[in-house]
């Protein structure tokens, strides 16, 4: 059965369908909300909360091949609408234990991580949004801009100065000039 | 390695190093979050409004077929031709009923697939636009000189790739032209009171909708209404009454509370945008505003989670006095009003059936069914709107295929006509 079976099941209450498509998609987006949140346990109330909506909401998606960008969509407004909610509650700090990181040349990548992960944190929670859903959802920019509710323009002016941020942070350019661009609320 | 080949690599190596940060793995917390969706009811599929876009609400614009006494006219030309073309202007205005409100019944426009005209509701039909093309949804402009229609022009039907186009033709179907841009459903659209261009909302519903315009008269490239809030997304434009100067429409955009919704009023060119409610809205909540010709009122239906209830407001725009007119206990939505904005007729409905009924828009009276009530067939609604001269409601079962007038001061089962389309999509306004 096809995604698209799965979720014109679901949308006339099969709910085994509809656990069929969580459990392929749970690990991504439960991922993405803790790029975008830094924090585990709001990340779980994110994707719990993107999901309850999104099962609630099913019989009205219009086309099922758009349930992924809706879901996406879904996910990423709940991120950021929990974390308007709870901008003053004190970030939780995960650290994935080393056993969990993936077997891969890291050595390789031209930076570490760890600064990725700083640089990443430094942006404002809506800039970071669009970087973790363009670059690791992999939607275009259009449908990340759709996702996020912004128009394309800014979109594309965001992701530009987010990644010039990003490279500055890590000194990948050290002549580059300084940009200037909403700071991230760490807690 | 010089900064830019490093600046250059980490781009290309961002997503790898996403992945490597957040480790996606299957969360501990699955079988809860599945339990608790197990737990949380679906919204049934009628209650969205996407899915009930009933085309009789959309298509009760004006029309006009002016008679002009020509032999009058000839006569009064060879006396004084200047007399005469004053005649002629003077009479053709007298007989143009006043874009909103009341006016006498004309004929009716229907059909999916191909669109008919029926002279009236006793009188005989005519295929107007045929052939291989998906016409559907027509109506006039409101001085009738112009037939407006939908035509899927590619992709298949309710598929992502669908696009459909807004047409123009001659009343008899002939010179038919596209005045729009192949569009991204073009849920709701309606036309300036001047019948010089259509406003419509269009994009995908579920990423949000723009505004656009286009032009009728001389068809060329769209033109995006901006008013000047770039995260605004739109739906259900309607030219607000008895001016038409302004566009009402529900809005969604970004507040410091997130992304909310409410009404909006704004002028076809985009500028002077005003709320018209608190942006307070969630996703279910604000939707079909539809004015009263009089422009006095705006009614809406919101989802109310606590009782599982659709609810009709009535807002007054003059005042902003918000009141629910529905039943406090029944599944009551999506209202259009009476030509003399006295009277709302909306859906009441279950699972199971669907009835159009008929109040007074202050409450003060009884809510009267209008046709029996029909069996929910799953996509396929019910649809009630009223003739253009207000005293009948056009009751349409595309299920069974029935169509029903009844009398707006009696209510029951009215008359059964001995035709039916199923699927009326706009009824002919005559001068008074």
């Amino acid at each position: 059965m096809d995604q698209r079976d799965l979720v014109e099941r679901a949308g006339q209450g099969d709910h085994d369908a509809f656990a069929v498509l969580v459990r392929g998609i749970v690990a991504r987006l439960d991922a993405a909300a803790r790029l975008i949140l830094h924090d585990p346990e709001l990340a779980r109330d994110a994707v719990q909360e993107a999901f309850v909506k999104a099962w609630r909401d099913l019989p009205g998606l219009r086309d099922p091949d758009r349930f992924d960008a809706w879901i996406h969509r879904i996910t990423v407004r709940s991120c950021l609408e929990l974390l308007r909610r709870r901008r003053r509650r004190v970030i939780e700090v995960e650290l994935t234990p080393s056993a969990d990181v993936p077997v891969g040349d890291i050595g390789a990548f031209v930076v570490d991580r760890d600064q990725v992960e700083r640089a990443l944190r430094r942006l404002d929670p809506d800039w970071r949004a669009l970087v973790v859903v363009h670059y690791f959802l992999g939607l275009p920019v259009p449908e990340a801009a759709a996702a996020l509710g912004i128009p394309l323009g800014t979109a594309k002016s965001r992701l530009h100065r987010s990644l010039a941020a990003m490279r500055l942070e890590l000194q990948l350019e050290p002549g580059s000039e300084a940009v200037e661009l909403p700071r991230g609320q760490i807690a | 390695m010089s900064a830019f080949d490093r600046s250059e690599r980490f781009l290309v190596e961002l997503p790898e190093i996403l992945t490597d940060i957040a480790s996606p793995r299957v969360p501990d917390y699955v079988d809860d979050l599945l339990a608790q969706t197990a737990a949380t009811p679906q919204r049934p599929r009628w209650t969205f409004i996407e899915r009930w876009l009933p085309m009789g609400a959309i298509a009760r614009r004006p029309l006009f077929f002016p008679t002009v006494p020509w032999r009058t006219i000839v006569t009064v030309a060879l006396l004084i031709a200047l007399l005469a073309v004053a005649l002629i202007v003077v009479g053709s205005q007298s007989k143009v009923p006043p874009p909103f409100g009341p006016a006498r019944n004309g004929a009716l426009a229907f059909g999916d697939g191909d669109v008919y005209l029926r002279d009236s509701v006793t009188g005989e039909s005519r295929l107007v636009v045929g052939g291989a093309t998906h016409d559907f949804a027509a109506t006039f402009t409101r001085d009738g000189k112009r037939l407006l229609f939908l035509r899927l022009t590619d992709g298949s039907s309710g598929s992502s790739d669908e696009r459909i186009t807004l047409m123009a033709a001659n009343p008899d179907g002939s010179n038919a032209v596209a005045v729009s841009e192949p569009l991204v459903a073009p849920d709701w659209w309606d036309i300036t009171p001047d019948d010089s261009a259509v406003v419509v909302a269009t994009g995908d519903p579920s990423f949000g909708q723009v505004l656009k315009v286009a032009n009728i008269r001389t068809p060329g490239p769209m033109r995006l209404i901006d008013v000047g809030d770039p995260a605004m997304t739109f739906s259900f434009p309607n030219l607000l009454g008895p001016t038409g100067t302004e566009i009402v429409f529900r809005g969604n955009t970004r507040t410091s509370a997130g992304r909310r919704s409410g009404l909006f009023a704004v002028h076809v060119d985009g500028s002077g945008l005003r709320p018209l409610t608190p942006t307070d809205g969630l996703d279910n909540d604000y939707l079909f505003p539809q004015p009263s010709p009089d422009g006095q009122f705006v009614t809406y239906t919101t989802w109310d989670g606590g009782a599982e209830l659709n609810r009709i407001h009535a807002l007054a725009l003059q005042t902003g006095a918000d009141r629910i007119v529905s039943d406090p206990t029944r599944n009551q939505g999506f209202a259009t009003f009476s030509p003399d904005s006295q009277l709302i007729v909306f859906n009441t409905y279950s699972s199971e059936r669907n009835q159009i009924t008929v109040a007074p828009v202050n409450g003060r009276g009884p809510q009267l069914p209008m046709g029996p009530s029909y069996r929910v067939v799953q996509d396929q609604y019910i649809t009630g709107s009223f003739s253009p001269d207000g005293k009948s409601v056009l009751v349409n079962d595309p299920a069974s295929k029935e169509t029903r007038l009844v009398d707006v001061t009696m209510g029951g089962d009215g008359q059964l006509l001995d035709w039916s389309a199923g699927n009326i999509s706009g009824w002919q306004r005559l001068a008074p």
